[in-house]
């Protein structure tokens, strides 16, 4: 088991050739009357297709922006968001779907019809899309509360909910934005542990921000750092835990060592 | 991903059903509904038992009390006259006409006014509009538009439409910004965004606001009436007042209490039937 820290730069270009997700260059100021704020500098980073990807970082530091940047809801102010070597300006749900911390589920929908919210909205037909969301619910574990809405499902319920509508567009990328940072810390830990499940069998490639390291080691693959002012990958690090992972894992001294490591980088001044 | 992928290989975990908050009770919402129409009518008997009472005792002069049975009788007498009919139609009309005119376009400006850049201005204009009593503007209406039915549904009109504006701005600004991101990631069109996030978010504000307004445009219509209007129900009261036809004049006031209470109650059907995913 071991972690290899390096300069993003090298890695992203390295890596580029087979990715399905390439962030190059991109940086994001915001621009007032009298003020100029650099959010991002030259974020650069690569995912290859089936891969589970973290970003790690403080309060404040753009993760949630990155994220809005590369799902196209928000332009980079430089660099280029590519997906599947297809250049990403605005949303493309079934290419890149992000989601959020909020669950953002329809209050006056059923958890089958939030599920089903997306295709609905690109007319397909009412049992095509009945079909697909009773498959998804039965995916996170909820298909016996299809009928039930968001007001009488458990915060982690919603929040499964949420990931089972961002499925239901087969979307080539799936951006997790702190899915689970509103839950307390045993949901927090069960609904990774499921998460994972979930991606060991559909195989999504997923970029997940968090502010916890140990949920980031957990689940990834790669822990990107992001970190200073502007933001910038300040740190890439290799997870090189065997999977597939249980909860023991985060006892082990290699977990300690890696938890150690980011922490680092991020008290870093 | 393969739907033959999918076969629900996490619903072997086991749920935590504790956690959840629990489906509401068909009965623990009608409970206190029913309470609230039972302490209605117990006040409703207590007011009209009060107020036999005062008769009876002679605490005010017969002239300026008269009884419930006599005021039930003229609002009877009333209901029957053809005169009394069709000044109730036309006030209704002219209240329906200016409530039609006003919602669709306070709605619109609302939303506008909720999005647009100048939106902080407008509200500020349209909170002075309403803070200022609109009946002393009355004299301007008839010079502008005469006395006839158009100057009694405008007068109406501008009654109602900042109150529901107003409340359909604010209707407008409490649907969430991470729903509005959510809809916008899943490629909603703009028409997609407002009949699938907005309409349903706003319509049970936008129809508290239509309550309100409702009040007040009987208000400008039954004024404007009062004013100068040689039809109308407003015309009926002046003219009983004048008179001193105290159970004609009560009967009348009755009259306009009860139909506003019926339609506003109405609404309220409609605003809570709209916003029954909001009650926990």
């Amino acid at each position: 088991m071991s972690s290899t820290p390096r300069a993003i730069q090298a890695n992203s270009h390295r890596e580029v050739a087979g990715s399905l997700l390439v962030v190059d260059n991109v940086s994001k100021t915001y621009q007032r009357p009298g003020s100029v704020f650099q959010a991002l500098a030259d974020i650069n980073l690569t995912l290859p297709a089936g891969s589970f990807q973290s970003i790690v970082g403080a309060s404040g530091c753009g993760k949630s922006t990155l994220l809005s940047i590369i799902a196209g809801l928000m332009p980079a102010s430089s660099g280029t968001v590519l997906v599947a070597d297809q250049p990403l300006a605005r949303p493309r749900a079934e290419l890149v779907t992000l989601i959020f911390q909020d669950p953002t589920l329809l209050p006056w929908l059923t958890a089958l019809d939030n599920v089903a919210f997306p295709l609905e909205l690109r007319g397909i037909s009412r049992p095509e899309r009945r079909d697909r969301a009773e498959q998804l619910l039965q995916l996170v574990g909820l298909a016996e509360f299809a009928h039930h809405y968001p007001r009488e499902l458990s915060g982690g319920m919603r929040q499964r909910v949420a990931i089972a509508r961002g499925l239901v567009l087969d979307p080539a990328v799936l951006l997790m934005d702190e899915p689970f940072g509103a839950l307390d810390e045993q949901t927090r830990i069960r609904l990774g542990d499921e998460l994972l499940s979930i991606w060991e069998r559909t195989r999504k490639t997923i970029l997940f921000v968090t502010h916890s390291l140990s949920e980031a080691i957990y689940l990834s693959d790669r822990v990107f750092v992001l970190h200073g002012r502007p933001s910038r990958i300040a740190e890439v690090l290799d997870i090189a835990l065997p999977r597939p992972r249980n909860l023991s894992i985060m006892g082990s001294p290699e977990f300690g060592r890696l938890r150690n490591q980011i922490w680092n980088y991020l008290s870093q001044e | 991903m393969a739907s033959d992928e999918i076969d629900g290989h996490l619903a072997h975990r086991r749920l935590d059903v504790a956690d959840l908050p629990g489906k509401p009770d068909a009965t623990h919402g009608r409970l206190p509904h029913v309470s609230a129409r039972l302490t209605q009518v117990v006040m409703l008997a207590c007011f009209a038992g009060l107020w036999q009472l005062a008769v009876i005792q002679q605490w005010l002069p017969p002239q300026l009390l008269p009884a419930p049975s006599a005021v039930w009788s003229a609002m009877v007498d009333m209901l029957g006259q053809q005169e009394v009919q069709q000044d109730l139609l036309v006030t209704s009309l002219e209240v329906a006409v200016a409530m039609a005119l006003a919602i669709p376009l306070a709605v619109v400006a609302g939303m506008a006014l909720a999005e647009g850049t100048g939106g902080k201005m407008l509200a500020r204009l349209a909170n002075v509009g309403i803070a200022v009593p609109q009946s002393i503007f009355l004299p301007i209406f008839l010079l502008i538009f005469g006395a006839g039915f158009a100057e009694k549904i405008i007068f109406g009109f501008t009654h109602a439409v900042l109150v529901i504006l107003l409340s359909s701005a604010a209707a407008a600004r409490a649907v969430p910004a991470s729903s509005l991101q959510m809809v916008e990631m899943y490629g909603a069109t703009r028409l997609q965004i407002h009949r699938k996030l907005y309409y349903p978010y706003m319509t049970p504000v936008i129809l508290q606001g239509v309550r309100l307004g409702l009040i007040f445009c009987v208000t400008g219509v039954i004024l404007a009436e009062m004013y100068v209007s040689n039809v109308g129900f407003g015309k009926q009261i002046v003219f009983w007042g004048t008179s001193f036809a105290l159970p004609q004049l009560l009967a009348s006031i009755f009259i306009v209490g009860i139909a506003t209470v019926i339609a506003n109650q109405a609404l309220h059907g409609l605003e809570r039937r709209a916003g029954r995913w909001r009650e926990v």
